[in-house]
């Protein structure tokens, strides 16, 4: 057991999550200098809370990603996810429950559908997830073409609540990376997936099966963005059909920050996490400094930029135009 | 044509008496009749091979004997189309490297099939990992069995927990080995698994290859160095055009022999009128070249290349696969960004292109090794490919396109090459790979550089095109162009080059020049290493 | 003898209907669609109705001369939204400012040579993968909005000049068809008739060999994206025009929906086959499924739906078979 966790935690510490991770301390520190109720647990709720969502939302897509995809449906499915529940969970007597997995199904069910588009129909992930959007988007729209809805006051609370300094959020997450996360990462899918982001030839060639590693992993991260969506509800108590918007773009962010290629194949969930907290942090903690709301996409852009030219500078160095011009 | 089936007849029966004498030890390999062909190429005929437990049997031959095909047949890529292959007594039917692992025939090739960035250890165990009761990958036994194969293996050196990434090429080449011997096979199929190591790490190799041996597997080897087929090889099969030629034993090994048997019966006979076409040239040996480099020197590639071409010339480049050529050619046509050095004088213009498109703008042409991928733009109709390099002479002082102009030339470049097309609308996929290579030389006539570097450019081409090819060539030749011409064919260099270079390692090895080019010399030369010189060799 | 014939024949419809075979769907699909809403409501088919139409359908039309450009060389364009927003609202301002309208024209242009340089910058030389590259640009730019618009509320004040474009008529055509209509050929002309046309064509389909044939693969990135730059930029001068207003996340719609477009026109995703033919009538589509839609009084959601599941359609029924080895 201790060696699973000293496994577990030994692979996630890399040169790449370092860099979110002193990110988000830095943005903390800011923070706590200017509203040192932030290490409180009110705070730790508070910044809990704001960033769970984007940190699962983050976890589904690094999985895309790793396994050479990309996922721009993440949206969409958070919106879908936060309808539904709001919907239906309060519609009968102990329909909560089954609604709850219900919506968890639908979320494995949206991942499955783009895994097969793209797996099956052999289509560019871009525009497959970017239709799915589409659907998803307009199937909670049907669902709930206002915001509105309501859930059970025990789901809100058993989400966003708190036992002093530990945050109910933040046992979300923990769960979401101790029985999703690593249960995949471990098994032979989970590696097999590494293998067809990196190299899908030499995957067959060492006799893995790429189609069924796709799957899976957008299967998975359907199944995470549902829960992310779930989240939202619980935040928010209540469905809302463009609550996800942002969530896409943040995610892919988040997996950019947090030292993942998008090329695929390499990456660890740890990085996006961390970044997840540092997207959803940086712009509360600039907010205590004084410096409004309206500043928080161009930083966020420049921030992302910044990161993407680091990336892209490493490129400059290589030595072939052979190299360069093969995308 | 007699000559040579009643010697591969002969090579054949010589192959039988060999096995029937060796009563002891039953073959754990067995091919017998293998053919394989591409569309009208037969790649592969009637090839015969047998493997012996704690042997190590090497396979030997030119480029285009058909290597490479075999070892694909043999280790699951392909199918073969006639011919049955037996292991362990049984008939078997590969339908992927990984099931002939399984049965106990594991490859390692040699484009290596790792993962960069998971450890050595995930890596030779990818696909059969221990596993707990739940599904869980058991990393630490992953680790203890990955430690395992490699003491089994003799191997030091290699941390089970690093990273693949991180290691050199030598160590990776080391782990695919052990990967391939993670499912235990009999037989394992090294496939020019020293290309890119260095003496160490090929000393290193073979001692590896020694103990498989000894402890009772049976090991293929392919290489092109002669001096590592000696030192380490129990039995030789030799392959010419497709077909197995030849069988030795160890105690038979003789250098000039076995360089017979990979070219041919007749060969002297073909020297005179080989340089038929190339004598006939009128002698340039007073002109200024037009192409000059002193120690160009690229980084891991090439060491201290000095050459020379003047207009009207043909120079040729030989040598094995891999020790340069492209390299040499790629860093003339501005595809290298850096990491080289040497002077260089190009058309009066100093210093290397830095891009390929200014090297087209300076007069350099090249005709890649790879057509489908840099040659030609497939989906693109033929039209469309050959007026590429061309179209700022094309366009009027508008900048719109000169159709009747383009359609004109195109038209007459297309019966000048004699590119069978119902029009020249067709998109190029279609064309047959010598219709292919011949449009896209027409692009390069087209433009008109002055120089003209050809990357083996009748490879996979038939007898018609070719000849198509070096019509072409000639006129060129005749028109004043700078011409260096790589070839891995021996026969052409021969008939087409007026100065042969022949390259082993990144380095020249030797040139040749005039009569004195013939296929035996540049075979030689091909093989020629170090030792044979007494210098000292850089360890990269 | 008789297979040459063949051949002759064959090649010679394959000649002929391979332009007529690209854009056989959109236009199929364009028809069904007129046939539909003119059988639902024949007002649908009155002039006043078409002229709505083409109306949308232009600001989608020239924001898709960009995407049409980037996706012909296998990238994407997703900082169109902002780009429109910004170009909009800092031109509408300059003319307030200034009633020059010159002077907002100007500006509206410089919002889009900067974001068209940003992008060449990312994609053609840190070889960024441009979607997310530009996604990143469309965040920068609309962080730039926000921080601009807090200072300085967008405004109203949209220059007669635009407006006159947007809804005038020239002898009875609007004019804003005559200026889509120039663009549009100038984009087909410079696309199909000129010698950086067939180069960006043939990078689309293989760019390491287009580069050793000669072509200078970053004169035909700059242009690509100086292009996108502009037309998003005239698109939300237009767009303001139209509305009368400018107002943050006006062009937000405008991410999607010119992709529909540009795919729906049978350009491939992938890069090198299609062109701007194909987006000027799948732009038109576009508004035609939308209204379609509208009129029978299927809801939004459902709507959304089926746009997804038709884009989706068609690109399982037309995806292209790339000819590699």
């Amino acid at each position: 057991m201790k060696n699973w966790i000293k496994n577990s935690l030994y692979k996630g510490i890399s040169f790449n999550t370092l860099i979110p991770a002193i990110g988000l301390a830095l943005v903390l520190l800011i923070y706590w200098i200017q509203q040192p109720l932030i290490i409180s647990d009110f705070g730790m709720v508070s910044i809990s809370n704001q960033s769970v969502a984007l940190a699962i939302a983050a976890m589904a897509q690094t999985l895309v990603v790793i396994a050479g995809g990309i996922d721009l449906s993440v949206g969409a499915l958070i919106s879908l996810s936060s309808c539904f529940a709001a919907t239906y969970m309060s519609a009968a007597e102990g329909a909560a429950v089954p609604i709850l997995v219900g919506t968890l199904v639908l979320g494995v069910l949206a991942g499955l559908m783009n895994g097969a588009l793209v797996v099956y129909g052999r289509l560019e992930p871009l525009i497959v997830t970017l239709c799915t959007s589409f659907v998803l988007g307009g199937l909670a729209l049907q669902i709930r073409p206002q915001p509105g809805g309501a859930v059970p006051s025990w789901f809100a609370a058993m989400l966003t609540g708190n036992l002093s300094f530990l945050p109910f959020s933040l046992v979300l997450l923990i769960a979401s990376i101790c029985f999703i996360w690593i249960p995949l990462w471990r098994s032979r899918i989970g590696r097999a997936i590494q293998a067809v982001g990196n190299n899908e030839q030499n995957a067959y060639i060492s006799g893995l099966n790429p189609r069924k590693a796709k799957l899976f992993a957008y299967a998975v991260a359907g199944l995470l963005t549902a829960v992310a969506g779930l989240f939202i509800t619980a935040q928010t108590t209540s469905g809302d059909p463009n609550v996800g918007e942002v969530y896409t773009l943040n995610s892919i962010a988040a997996v950019v920050l947090g030292g993942v290629s998008l090329r695929g194949g390499r990456g660890n969930v740890a990085g996006p996490i961390l970044s997840g907290f540092l997207l959803s942090t940086i712009v509360s903690a600039l907010m205590a400094w004084g410096i409004s709301a309206f500043w928080q996409s161009l930083i966020q852009g420049l921030i992302l930029i910044l990161v993407l030219v680091g990336v892209g500078w490493q490129i400059l160095r290589s030595e072939s135009w052979r190299q360069l011009l093969q995308r | 044509m007699d000559k040579e089936d009643a010697f591969s007849e002969s090579a054949a029966a010589l192959n039988k008496q060999k096995v029937a004498g060796s009563v002891d030890n039953v073959p754990i390999l067995v091919a017998e009749d293998l053919s394989k062909a591409f569309g009208t190429t037969r790649a592969v005929r009637n090839a015969n091979i047998r493997c012996y437990a704690g042997e190590v049997h090497a396979l030997l031959g030119a480029n285009g004997a058909g290597k490479s095909t075999l070892v694909r047949l043999l280790s699951g890529v392909l199918q073969p189309d006639t011919g049955t292959i037996w292991l362990r007594g049984t008939t078997v039917q590969f339908a992927n490297p990984q099931r002939a692992a399984i049965a106990g025939l594991a490859t390692v090739f040699q484009e290596l099939s790792l993962f960069p960035q998971l450890t050595v250890a995930q890596n030779i165990l990818i696909g059969q990992e221990p596993r707990s009761k739940v599904g869980w990958i058991k990393e630490d036994k992953v680790l203890e069995r990955a430690k395992e194969i490699l003491d089994q293996l003799g191997v030091t050196g290699i941390n089970p927990s690093a990273v693949v990434e991180n290691l050199s090429l030598g160590q990776r080449q080391i782990v695919e080995i052990a990967k391939a011997l993670s499912r235990e096979p009999d037989i394992l199929l090294l496939d020019e698994a020293t290309s890119a190591l260095g003496p160490e790490e090929s000393a290193r190799l073979f001692d590896l290859v020694r103990s498989l041996r000894d402890s009772g597997k049976g090991v293929i080897f392919i290489s092109h160095r002669m001096e590592e087929i000696e030192a380490i090889a129990d039995r030789m099969t030799i392959l010419r055009d497709g077909q197995t030629v030849g069988h030795l034993m160890r105690n038979e090994f003789n250098r000039s022999d076995v360089f017979q048997l990979m070219l041919g019966p007749g060969l002297s006979s073909t020297v005179k009128s080989g340089r038929e076409s190339a004598a006939k040239r009128p002698s340039r040996a007073t002109e200024k070249p037009i192409l000059q480099i002193e120690n160009l020197s690229l980084k891991n590639r090439l060491h201290g290349i000095s050459l020379q071409v003047r207009p009207g010339e043909v120079l040729g480049l030989a040598g094995l696969e891999g020790q340069g050529q492209i390299a040499l050619l790629h860093l003339l046509f501005g595809m290298y960004r850096k990491g080289y050095s040497g002077s260089v004088n190009i058309n009066g213009r100093r210093g290397l292109s830095r891009t390929p498109w200014e090297a087209v703008k300076n007069g350099v042409g090249l005709i890649p090794e790879d057509r489908k991928t840099q040659g030609a733009i497939l989906p693109l109709s033929v039209e469309a490919n050959l007026s590429l390099a061309s179209l700022g002479a094309l366009t009027n002082r508008f900048g719109l396109i000169q159709r009747n102009r383009e359609r004109m030339i195109v038209q007459d470049f297309i019966s000048a090459l004699a590119v069978k097309i119902a029009s020249p609308r067709e998109p190029i996929v279609r064309l047959s790979g010598g219709n292919q290579q011949k449009v896209i030389i027409g692009k390069w006539l087209a433009r008109d550089p002055s120089i003209f570097l050809f990357c083996d450019p009748t490879r996979g081409v038939d007898i018609g095109a070719k000849a198509g090819i070096y019509k072409i060539i000639e006129q060129l030749a005749v028109e004043g162009k700078g011409i260096i011409y790589y070839s891995t064919e021996l026969e052409e260099l021969v008939s087409l080059c007026d100065r042969v270079a022949v390259l082993k390692d990144g380095r020249i090895a030797g040139i040749l020049e005039g009569d004195a080019i013939n296929q035996q010399r540049i075979l030689e030369l091909s093989f020629w290493t170090h030792q044979n010189r007494s210098e000292h060799r850089e360890i990269e | 003898m008789e297979n040459i014939l063949k051949n002759d024949r064959i090649a010679a419809i394959w000649r002929k209907t391979g332009f007529l075979q690209q854009i056989a769907f959109p236009v199929g699909l364009l028809i069904v669609l007129f046939a539909c809403a003119g059988a639902i409501n024949p007002q649908f088919l009155s002039w006043d109705s078409i002229r709505i139409q083409l109306t949308l359908a232009t600001f989608i039309g020239i924001a898709g001369i960009g995407q049409t450009l980037a996706i012909l060389i296998g990238q994407i364009d997703l900082s169109i939204p902002a780009n429109i927003t910004l170009a909009a609202i800092l031109s509408a301002n300059m003319y307030g400012q200034t009633s020059s309208s010159l002077l907002a024209f100007a500006t509206a242009l410089g919002v889009g040579v900067c974001t068209g340089l940003l992008n060449f910058a990312g994609v053609a030389w840190l070889r960024v993968p441009s979607l997310i590259w530009t996604l990143s640009v469309n965040l920068v730019l609309q962080g730039v909005t926000l921080v601009y618009t807090n200072a300085t509320a967008p405004s109203s004040t949209i220059s007669p000049l635009v407006r006159w474009v947007v809804t005038g008529s020239i002898i009875g055509i609007p004019a804003l068809l005559i200026f889509w209509t120039l663009c549009g050929t100038a984009c087909l002309l410079v696309l199909h008739a000129t010698a950086f046309g067939r180069r960006l064509y043939a990078l689309g389909n293989n760019e390491l060999a287009s580069a050793m044939s000669g072509v200078n693969v970053f004169q035909i990135y700059l242009p690509v994206y100086l292009t996108s730059g502009i037309a998003g930029s005239i698109a939300g001068v237009l767009l303001s025009g139209y509305s009368g207003q400018t107002y943050l996340g006006m062009g937000d719609s405008y991410l999607l929906i010119p992709i529909a477009a540009v795919v729906i026109g049978g350009t491939s995703l992938a890069g090198g086959s299609g062109g701007y033919f194909g987006t000027l009538i799948g732009s038109i589509a576009v508004v035609q499924l939308d209204s379609l839609l509208t009129s029978l009084q299927v809801s939004p959601g459902l709507r959304k739906i089926f746009f997804g599941i038709i884009v989706l359609g068609m690109m399982l029924v037309f995806r292209r078979k790339r000819a590699t080895v």
